[in-house]
């Protein structure tokens, strides 16, 4: 049912190749940088977000593609021909609005058909592709209705039929999510995520919801000051933030700041500012390998083991493993898990994941928290 | 204490009561008396009998009585399309591309010339535009050929666009300032140019403005009696003049003034129930 509107770009589908470059673009706003030297490629076919706190630039990166926005300096080009003094109406990607900028005065309908029109297409080959816009996003009983009288999910769905009725090469997604509620929400992310493998074209979505860029994304960009923090897959993104400020924006963290003691290529051994002796697993920070200096160490709460008995006691092999004794403070029941507050006897606080409430209930008295070496992360801190 | 029912009903009328009066006593019973004396035929002034016929009306059947009727219509559509094209690049200049700090102050600059009477922009109309005014000073010092629109429909049409502009570029301003921008975007996105982006989505999206304008200055235009008075000369007699002669002229004709009186009134009544069903239609869909 996709393939009249996939025709054009999977035909030139090729694994690897680029639909978007952006080669150290910079946007200034009376004197302000929103963009500051981003260097990016998209490629044909992903999945790819934009995601970062208000204000990070991230919508302006998106409406340098579209065209609303020329860049301050730098190149942008889309399928390798430069888009820099092209004006929206002649590029190959269609947007959707962030809320939905549907024409009221238009049927949804003709809504979906203007970009159609606009090419002077002929008649009936625009009722067959509206047509099968609206299968598409199963809107066929409404075609004649106006969007006043269309739910907020409804007129979303139309604002992505009316983008991809051009099958443009590139779709891009302004928060396309962020008017609904958690259950559209939800609904439309899945929903999303369909139409990108029914289509197999290229969709760039700005989100600041990070689960929902994780969830969805082939691959991700997280954006901070106007700048790129990182670029990478969603696992890597998590699992290995090469940033202070992509560990923090991505997931709750534990973040314990020390300094290295001593270094071996398999091993890193910090210290603590509360006096915990800790090992790390070495991890490229940035572009070097750590060996001396001060650190943030990054701990997710899901990774840390909470005992109640003390493992060394009990005789669990614990050759390099991080073993703190510390009680319980506090519990805050999240449905599908519970976060603990634990105060280890330094008087530091952990954040640590349970997935079951019963097991945590009961405690009381010392416990135990456990994690190895490979799931923390040392990220250099300035000097 | 809880308020009695009644007290809640009559609350709106109590509201409404002071405008009502107002409004009967100098629009509704001028207008039914007028309509009353239209049906008396031979009317003198100062005397009134029953009404009895249709005579007055047929008055206006006769062929100099429509052609000035004609020459109102067509000058008040001359005046309303020229409103129209002179207002709306103002309008949309002030509301989309101004710098918004300087918005208010070009509205106010527009606005200005309502705040003198009009009986003097007519007549600094005529110091302009008779055969010695400024304009004609100005062509022959440039060794262009002088104009004589003076005591003619040009200089009315020149008076009643002048005194009509502002009220219609307020009201496109006020609906092009709430144009959404974004719908431009979203058009450009989609692969229109810059015009094609005007007609099909700004236009569409200012329309109920746009017709709200046009009726405002098309009922002005055609009740406007001091510019075509006093610029027009006796050659552009315009209804609102004829009726004007017909109750203050040499020769009173009180019943043929207020039928011709009584056939405006209804005219313009009719062109508002239509444009104000065409404007609902549309702001359905909004």
């Amino acid at each position: 049912m996709a393939q009249l509107l996939s025709q054009t770009s999977s035909d030139t589908n090729v694994q690897g190749a680029l639909d978007i470059e952006l080669r150290k673009v910079f946007k200034v706003f009376d004197g302000e940088a929103a963009v500051r030297g981003v260097d990016l490629d998209i490629r044909q076919g992903e999945f790819f977000s934009i995601l970062g706190p208000s204000g990070c630039g991230k919508t302006t990166l998106l409406r340098l593609i579209a065209g609303f926005e020329t860049p301050t300096a730098g190149d942008l080009l889309i399928r390798q021909t430069s888009m820099v003094g092209i004006p929206p109406y002649r590029r190959p990607v269609n947007t959707v609005f962030q809320s939905y900028a549907l024409f009221s005065h238009l049927t949804v309908e003709d809504n979906i058909a203007f970009g159609l029109k606009i090419q002077k297409m002929s008649r009936g080959e625009i009722q067959a592709r509206v047509f099968e816009a609206l299968r598409l996003v199963q809107l066929e009983p409404l075609a004649k209705r106006f969007p006043s009288q269309l739910s907020g999910g409804q007129q979303q769905r139309v604002a992505l039929a009316r983008a991809l009725v051009n099958r443009p090469t590139v779709l891009l997604l302004d928060e396309p999510l962020g008017a609904l509620d958690l259950k559209l929400r939800k609904e439309m992310q899945l929903e999303l995520k369909r139409l990108h493998q029914q289509l197999n074209i290229t969709f760039v979505m700005v989100t600041h919801d990070q689960e929902e860029a994780l969830t969805m994304s082939d691959r991700i960009a997280v954006m901070n000051g106007g700048k790129l923090e990182q670029v990478g897959t969603p696992s890597q993104i998590y699992d290995r933030p090469q940033s202070q400020f992509v560990a923090e924006f991505i997931g709750d963290t534990n973040i314990i700041s020390g300094k290295i003691e001593g270094s071996h290529p398999a091993m890193l051994w910090v210290k603590s500012d509360d006096g915990e002796k800790i090992q790390v697993q070495p991890t490229m920070s940035g572009q070097r390998l750590l060996t001396a200096g001060r650190v943030a160490i990054n701990l997710r709460p899901e990774k840390i083991q909470l005992l109640r008995s003390d493992p060394r006691q009990d005789g669990m092999a614990l050759e390099g493993m991080n073993c703190f004794e510390g009680s319980l403070v506090s519990t805050l029941y999240l449905g599908t898990h519970v976060n603990c507050v634990i105060r280890l006897q330094s008087g530091r606080t952990l954040l640590v994941r349970q997935p079951s409430p019963e097991t945590v209930s009961k405690i009381a008295g010392p416990v135990y928290v456990l994690w190895s070496p490979q799931d923390c992360l040392a990220l250099a801190l300035p000097e | 204490m809880p308020r009695s029912s009644w007290t809640q009903r009559l609350e709106p009328y109590l509201m409404l009561a002071p405008a009502g009066v107002w409004l009967f006593l100098l629009l509704i019973l001028p207008t039914l008396m007028i309509f009353q004396i239209s049906l008396v035929p031979d009317i003198k002034p100062g005397d009134l009998v029953n009404p009895s016929s249709l005579g007055n009306y047929l008055e206006i059947f006769d062929p100099i009585v429509l052609w000035i009727v004609a020459r109102s219509i067509g000058l008040s559509i001359a005046t309303t399309v020229l409103c129209l094209l002179l207002g709306f690049p103002v309008a949309y200049w002030i509301a989309l591309l101004a710098p918004r700090r300087w918005q208010n102050l070009l509205l106010l600059a527009f606005v200005l010339p309502l705040w003198t009477s009009s009986l003097l922009r007519s007549y600094a109309w005529i110091s302009i535009l008779r055969p010695t005014g400024v304009l004609n000073t100005i062509l022959s010092f440039l060794h262009l050929p002088t104009l004589d629109l003076m005591n003619q429909l040009p200089a009315v049409l020149i008076g009643m666009t002048y005194s009509l502009l502002p009220y219609m570029v307020l009201i496109l301003y006020a609906s092009l300032e709430k144009l959404d921008r974004r719908l431009l975007e979203a058009a450009a996105d989609l692969g229109a140019k810059p015009l094609e982006a005007f007609l099909q989505v700004t236009v569409p999206q200012v329309l109920p403005g746009i017709a709200a304008g046009v009726l405002l200055v098309f009922i002005n235009a055609i009740g406007d009696f001091v510019n075509p008075e006093l610029l027009g000369g006796p050659s552009s007699m315009t209804a609102a003049r004829l009726v004007y002669s017909k109750f203050l002229g040499a020769s009173p004709d009180w019943g043929m003034g207020s039928a011709l009186s009584a056939l405006l009134i209804m005219f313009v009544t009719l062109s508002i129930v239509l444009l104000l069903k065409y404007g609902d239609k549309n702001a359905r869909t909004l």
